[in-house]
Order: structure tokens, then sequence, then C-alpha cells
């Protein structure tokens, strides 16, 4: 689905003493299967431009289209397009109400009225795909799961509504280092399986590169960056404006180029920072 | 000298609703002396909130026992001065502020334990001073950003002049600029005010920070020492599901392809200036 955001701005309280302006002239299109991260800090406006993606929220101006249809409130058109969208929400786990793993994924295929075969045809295709076995975990309580186990339980909430289009705010907040890195790889083959366009929400600067392709720096309610993940990610003054930090690879080999060492900053993970120091070190002489 | 927190053979379960007891803690035998900065690091699970929950007898031990400044925390009658010995950050800046301005907020416990006004407006101007945020006093905490609503939370703790804080998780919820100044703060109040500080985390970055760092695994202390130490033995920490900081990354791969450098390089800086020195 071909998603695009025309000068939309949202106020919270409009007309009131407490009106606030939480996104000011967004312009944006996403293309079917592309993989995006939303970045910036807290109260730059990510949580709303999630929910005016997953059309939970209408903005207070501009346009929202979903391929050829504009979103309206209360349109029969606008429902069943924002049906294709999946939203996990910060945290999700905390939205876990159902007695058993099995239920909780169900909820949202039976809300659509699906057949009671294909309910269960989709839960069983989520939970494995989020490496949950349905036969070990379908009929447990979430309750009792570690709290990576019940982040995945949500992410399969979403998942068993096929969505063209998955959106993830900070999935990865609060999970250990291994969780975090099991969430990303699921995320991926994800992608490749289902080819659904990916918008992860975060501001985890320094793992978001493993799953998007394309970054978009928001401030103040504002685009002040939109490009290609490494790109936006190396550049440091743009980031420093959103108060981010530059992940701490891109750090290294920036003061490094200031020294003088020919070498790239664009390399964001740590084995791809190292592999360019070693041939700058190389290039300047050194010997193992 | 004895420690500040003197830990033997602690042991706690939950039971859940199947009825089959977790052992949450497994034996955990630990000394935490006065002034010490211990991080403590271990993947989802293993333990260390539920430890940090025993330093101030928020939880009662299964069995074993814990002891504050020579107080059992399982002796009603000290609980009060045990929580006024260790005081908690949490994880959630929203669940921690109770009133209506920053002030009165930093001044809640102050005023529970019935310390008389003059000397609490003291202590709370000197809490919200030492975190930063003296201009900050008289407006509605709602309004704050979260890093500013975690040190809100911070003075609040450090009014009650604790000698030691445990920090949950306190810069989970936070963008990069808010936990900064959260990390800047904790660094502050442990090498100025000496506190003891006991910081929990799932960033390795920060638990760099500690001069103790401890690895907990399964309800276990399984490594104890110096961050260097632990950082040493990457394929450990892996398979106990942690990772490396990205600079201590770095540098173990360009030693392993036999770039000389230190084995104890931990921040951007040192990495920057050793690299630069290499003769080349």
């Amino acid at each position: 689905m071909h998603i695009e955001l025309l000068g939309v701005s949202h106020t919270y309280n409009a007309g009131t003493p407490l009106s606030h302006m939480a996104l000011h002239g967004i312009d944006l299109a996403i293309s079917p299967g592309e993989r995006i991260g939303i970045l910036g800090p807290t109260g730059s406006g990510k949580s709303t431009l999630a929910q005016i993606l997953a059309g939970l929220l209408v903005p207070t101006a501009g346009k929202v289209r979903l391929d050829d249809v504009v979103l309206r409130t209360r349109s029969s058109r606008t429902r069943s397009r924002r049906r294709r969208i999946g939203l996990a929400l910060q945290y999700p786990e905390e939205q876990i109400f159902e007695q058993t793993v099995f239920r909780e994924v169900a909820f949202g295929p039976k809300r659509l009225r699906l057949p009671r075969a294909e309910v269960e045809q989709r839960v069983h295709w989520a939970l494995n795909r989020v490496g949950l076995p349905p036969e070990t975990f379908a009929h447990r309580s979430p309750f009792t799961l570690s709290g990576g186990e019940m982040r995945r339980v949500a992410l399969a909430s979403v998942l068993s509504l096929r969505p063209d289009v998955l959106i993830l705010d900070e999935p990865t907040a609060g999970l250990d280092p291994s969780g975090r890195r099991e969430l990303l790889d699921l995320v991926n083959e994800l992608h490749s399986e289902t080819q659904c366009t990916l918008v992860i929400v975060s501001h985890d600067l320094g793992q978001i590169v493993r799953v998007v392709d394309r970054a978009a720096i928001l401030n103040a309610g504002q685009i002040i960056a939109d490009g290609p993940v490494r790109a936006v990610l190396s550049d440091r003054q743009t980031l420093a404006n959103a108060g981010l930090s530059a992940p701490a690879p891109v750090v290294l080999l920036h003061r490094l180029e200031a020294a003088g060492w020919p070498v790239q900053t664009d390399r964001v993970l740590p084995e791809e920072a190292a592999a360019e120091i070693y041939r700058a070190w190389q290039a300047r002489g050194g010997r193992p | 000298m004895q420690p500040l927190i003197r830990i033997r053979a602690l042991r706690h379960t939950y039971v859940f609703d199947a009825g089959v007891p977790i052992a949450a803690l497994d034996g955990i035998d630990l000394d935490l002396h006065h002034g010490e900065f211990v991080g403590i690091v271990g993947p989802n699970g293993s333990g260390k909130s539920t430890l940090a929950q025993h330093l101030n007898g928020l939880l009662m031990p299964t069995s074993g026992e814990v002891w504050v400044s020579g107080m059992l925390t399982a002796e009603p009658r000290d609980r009060w001065r045990i929580r006024q010995q260790v005081g908690m950050v949490f994880q959630n800046p929203d669940s921690q502020l109770v009133a209506s301005t920053v002030e009165e907020d930093v001044a809640f416990g102050l005023e529970n334990l019935g310390v008389p006004p003059a000397e609490i407006r003291a202590r709370v101007d000197a809490a919200l001073d030492a975190v930063g945020l003296a201009g900050y006093a008289t407006r509605p905490p709602y309004l704050l950003s979260g890093g500013q609503k975690q040190l809100v939370a911070i003075a609040g703790v450090l009014a009650m002049q604790p000698a030691c804080i445990v920090f949950d998780e306190p810069t989970s919820m936070l963008d990069p600029s808010g936990r900064e100044r959260v990390l800047d703060t904790i660094k502050m109040l442990n090498t100025e005010h000496e506190t003891t500080t006991i910081l929990i985390t799932q960033s390795m970055e920060e638990a760099a920070l500690a001069g103790r760092l401890l690895v907990m695994h399964r309800g276990r202390i399984v490594a104890d020492g110096p961050p260097t130490r632990i950082f040493a033995e990457p394929a450990r920490l892996r398979s106990l599901g942690l990772d490396l900081p990205p600079v201590v990354e770095i540098a173990h791969r360009l030693v392993g392809w036999g770039v000389p450098l230190p084995p104890d390089l931990q921040t951007v800086d040192d990495m920057a200036r050793v690299l630069c020195t290499l003769s080349s």
C-alpha cells in the first residue's frame, strides 16, 4: 500500500489554552514494501505520527492518502484501508489481557469475523512466525511468560491481522541485548517473507540500521532529515540539532577523520566500523 | 569496615498461578561497600529487579538474610530506617511523581518523616540544585520532559539523604539527551556526594560507567569485577545473552586482527586518542 502524508499538522486540544501542536506540515511518502525508521527525541511527535499513519488519529490539518483513498473519519473505504495497517504500540505487552496466548492472538482475527478455521490458522502462523511454537505456548497464560516472550505475543497479535503495513513503536524498548537482536532478526525475516511495509519508530539509533533502509528525523513536529539510513545516522550535526546523539562507532569515525584518517564515517555498526578502521590503519602503514 | 549492605544466601521464590515456585534469586552472597558504584547487568528475568527490591526491604527473603548498615531487612522495627538509608529510583518517571508541583514532590518523603519545615525547605532546595532543576520548583511535573521527571524523582530520593541509591533501569524510557542528563547526575552524586550507587541497566555502555560490575543469570551472580575484566570475555557475555559496548567491541575486533591496542579501552575519546598515537 502506498502511504502519502500531505501538509499534515496535528494540534491536541485545539482552541483551548492547553492547545499543543504536535506535528507541523509533514510531507512524507512511503512506498509499498519500504522499510523506514522514524527517529526523534521524546516529544518530537513520533508517536502522534505513528497513530496518524495507522489511521487511528485524523490530523487537524492536511491529508493522509492510502493508495487512492483519502482518509476520513467514519467512511467505510477508510475503514477497509485502515484494516490493512497493523500498529504495535510501545510496551505492547502491557495491553495483553486474555487468559491464554491463543485467545490473545485470536482476538483481532475474531473481531474481523473470520471463520473459525481461518482464525486458528492465522494464530498458528503468527505464533510460529514470532518463534513461539503453538503446541508449547498456545494454552499458556501470557502472564507466565518472560518479558521478551510477552513482547512477541503482542507482536503476533498484530501479525494475525495480516497487515500490509506494520508500524512498530519502540519495538525493542526494555528488552535485553539478545532479546533486542532476536526481535530485529524476526522483523527482518517477516519483511522478507511478507514484503510488508515497515515503519519503525525509535530512539535506539545504534540498532535501527539492522532493520531499515531509510530514516527520517523528527524534531519539534517537523521532519528535519529524510534519506538513506546510513547517511542520516552519520550526519552528526542534524542529529545533534534534534537532541539525538550519533551511534558511538560514527562518533569514533568522525574523530579519526578529523585527525586525518582516510575513513568513511557512515559505518554505523561496530563490526562495520572496526573493518573500516582496520582498512585505514593499514592504509596508514600499520602492519599486524 | 563493615559493608553498607551485606547479603547472605538470599533466595527469593515467586509462585505463579500454576503453583510451581520459580526461584528469581537462587543463592546470592554479596557485600556492597560505602561509596561504590556498582553496575548490575543480566538478561530479562535474571533477577536484577528482584535483587534491587531486597536492598531496602521492599521484598522479604524467602530464605537468607539482607543487612543494611547492620540492620536486618526482615526486622519490621528497622524498616523505615532502612528505607531512609537506601533510596530507589525506578524505570518509569510517570509512576513515581505524586504531587502537583516539583517542590512538593521532592518534599513528600520528608513531610512523611516529620522533618521540620525549615529543614524541609533547605533540603528540597539543595536536592533540586544538585540535579540541576533549581528553577523548576513551582512547575507542575506533568509539563516536564521524561528526563526532567526522572531528575525530580532522583531529587526526591536525594532529599532523604540516603547513603545509597538504587537506580532500576532509570534511563530505559528516556531519549538520548534525557538519558545523558540523568547519567551525568548519577555519576556526579557518586563522585561528589559519595552516594553509594547501584545502577541496574540493559545498556552495556552505561554499565561501563561503574567501577564494579555484577552479571546476573538465572537468579545468581555469575561474574563480579571491574567492567574491563568482565568485557575481556566477550564469548561468555554473549552466551549469557549480553553484548559488549560498541567501542569495546570495535577494540576487540581490531586487537583480534593484530592492531596493538591496550586491553582496557572503553570510551570513544580514549579509543580515538590511542589509535592516533599508534606508530604509522
